[in-house]
């Protein structure tokens, strides 16, 4: 009996060692971030002056007290906890700045590919222009017109992907919309929008797919390094590249604290990017040749 | 490659347009968000009539345009000099660094590259995969303060921060060029000490990018038959490497180094940031965080200018490696 399509991808992609690693290491955070309040130990924001700069250890310091497994930083809160409930924010702020992208690049993509003639024209030169812009600055000189703060680096983040993902969606909707069965759908009187919707977009999504699992991580990488400049979010907000920024002036004295938040970040980042490795193999073999 | 130039043209006009309006974009009054809240209401008129924010908005845009074109960026308005002076101070360090870190990366990601595309499937293969996803992974500021730590707090080499030690002339403003012409080894020795951590933590992601391209590039160029003819009249595997493999799978590496241009001028801000180099990224952080626009709307107009031209240079390059680009 033949296999159904979505079949074929699910076994494909378990055959898929990067696939497989990625998943593995996001199942960890997104599971660390959903049970934050039942793993963390301590909260993220009550400081214990007595508890200053305590090294990691799996004993603890005081009886009756979890230890502190990853040490505690200047104002004697506990890394981990913190680190945990960080999860849960860069989960968050990757996954709904890729959605503005995605949402808004795929729009204006979908719409300059199949609209063609001018529409095109001026959404295709917007997007030239936006790329012309290194992404970190494109962002941070948004940032400067909207004001700091999470929110705001979040929506920055997710305006500079919009380029990224309305290429693809153009590029995907440009080949798409020539194939003969969107042909037929037209002759058979459905209208712009129906082929669009219906007939055109569900076949570009794979590339999209791909792209952002990719975003994610981008996403993630670029909010904690705005909030690392002090653009982001403020502290006692337990942000990873806030908790950097707080930290790392005490380098010398306490190096757990600048080096656990970063690979955190790290451990994020390189979870996505083995996903979307292991998707591109499988969705979209042909931009996988490209490297 | 004239055409080529030309299409530069509304390039450049859209990246003056994108960052004149950056200043309108600001919600409420941008004079007022500059100066705060204590400012009185002449010195908000002053400075109102000075950035031309009393006129129409294309009035302004032309007149923006117009003071462009002589050079005039406008002025900081808390530092009270020129944008383009406070540019012409950034840019030498900026350049610098990203140089450096774009030579690092090319000589070891383009070995890593062929290496891993030779040993296809090898440990090698593997290793250079592993380096090449870390790199991509790796927040860049967090890899400075590592690099910080283990090189001059742990073993005591290298520089924690800044560009140089030593006091000497700076004519130029690029300081490795400024210890070679003061003729005196130790600044150059001083200097280099200093560029070496953050070149090599601006260069890790381009590293990754270039043998990952370069990869890819050779394991295409390794199955062609004139490589197979190569082997067959006898010619050493170096000779096949370097001389037939190689310069034939350039041309995907050489837009891949270009392209890691836009990237290291991004990079820069968080590189400058941790190393404290006064470079255009840090510039440009200070400028967002004290609200000093005209000095945010000139920093980023020149850096989106300099990645247009090094864009443009990358696809004359690219005409120079491949005639058929040329030709066709």
């Amino acid at each position: 009996m033949a296999e159904s399509p979505l079949r074929e991808v699910f076994r494909k992609l378990l055959q898929s060692i990067p696939f497989k690693l990625g998943a593995l290491l996001l199942s960890g955070l997104v599971l660390a971030a959903l049970l934050a309040d039942a793993i963390a130990p301590y909260s993220y924001r009550d400081q214990d002056l007595s508890q200053r700069f305590q090294p990691p250890s799996f004993s603890s310091t005081e009886p009756g007290q979890a230890p502190h497994l990853l040490g505690t930083d200047n104002l004697g809160r506990d890394l981990f906890s913190r680190l945990i409930f960080g999860a849960r924010i860069s989960l968050v702020v990757g996954l709904l700045s890729v959605l503005i992208s995605l949402l808004l690049g795929g729009l204006l993509g979908a719409l300059a590919g199949y609209a063609g003639g001018w529409t095109d024209s001026v959404i295709s030169r917007l997007f030239d222009l936006m790329l012309a812009f290194p992404s970190i600055l494109l962002a941070i000189a948004i940032v400067s017109v909207l004001g700091e703060g999470l929110g705001n680096v979040m929506l920055a983040v997710g305006v500079v992907g919009i380029p990224i993902f309305g290429r693809q969606a153009r590029a995907s909707v440009l080949t798409t919309r020539e194939l003969d069965y969107v042909q037929a759908a037209r002759s058979l009187g459905a209208g712009p929008v129906r082929i669009l919707f219906v007939h055109v977009l569900p076949n570009c999504l794979n590339p999209l797919i791909v792209l952002a699992a990719l975003g994610v991580g981008t996403a993630v990488l670029d909010t904690a390094g705005l909030s690392f400049l002090g653009l982001g979010a403020k502290a006692p907000f337990p942000e990873w590249g806030t908790i950097l920024a707080d930290t790392y002036q005490f380098y010398k004295r306490a190096p757990w604290m600048v080096a656990f938040p970063g690979l955190s970040i790290m451990a994020m980042v390189l979870g996505c990017n083995l996903l979307g490795d292991g998707l591109r193999d499988v969705l979209d073999p042909r931009m996988a040749e490209k490297g | 490659m004239a055409r080529r130039s030309v299409e530069l043209i509304p390039v450049v006009i859209g990246i003056t347009l994108l960052t004149f309006l950056l200043i309108h974009m600001i919600p409420g009054d941008p004079v007022r968000v500059m100066l705060g809240e204590r400012a009185s209401a002449e010195q908000i008129d002053a400075l109102r009539r000075d950035l031309g924010l009393d006129r129409s908005l294309p009035e302004q845009y032309v007149h923006y345009a117009a003071r462009l074109a002589r050079g005039d960026m406008g002025q900081s308005i808390h530092r009270h000099t020129p944008v383009s002076e406070e540019l012409a101070r950034a840019f030498p360090a900026t350049i610098e660094l990203t140089v450096a870190a774009l030579c690092i990366a090319t000589v070891l990601g383009i070995p890593l590259g062929v290496v891993a595309a030779v040993r296809r499937g090898s440990w090698q293969d593997v290793l250079g995969t592993t380096v090449s996803l870390v790199g991509i992974s790796v927040p860049v500021f967090w890899l400075g303060l590592m690099l910080v730590l283990i090189f001059p707090y742990y073993l005591g080499w290298f520089f924690f921060s800044g560009r140089a030690s030593l006091e000497f002339s700076h004519p130029t403003g690029f300081y490795v060029l400024d210890a070679l012409l003061s003729g005196n080894p130790a600044n150059l020795v001083d200097v280099l000490g200093h560029l070496v951590l953050p070149a090599v933590t601006l260069s890790s992601v381009p590293l990754a990018m270039i043998a990952r391209m370069t990869r890819s590039s050779m394991l295409e160029v390794l199955g062609q038959d004139y490589i197979r003819t190569a082997r067959a009249k006898g010619l050493t595997e170096t000779q096949v490497l370097w001389g037939h493999a190689l310069p034939n799978a350039m041309i995907p590496i050489v837009t891949a180094i270009g392209l890691q241009f836009g990237y290291l001028l991004g990079g820069a801000v968080m590189t400058e940031t941790v190393f404290s180099i006064d470079g255009v990224g840090r510039l440009v952080v200070e400028a967002v965080k004290s609200r000093d626009y005209p000095l945010v709307q000139g920093s980023v107009l020149a850096i989106a200018l300099a990645v247009s031209l090094v864009n443009l240079l990358v696809d004359m390059l690219y005409a120079w490696l491949d005639p058929r680009v040329r030709y066709g």
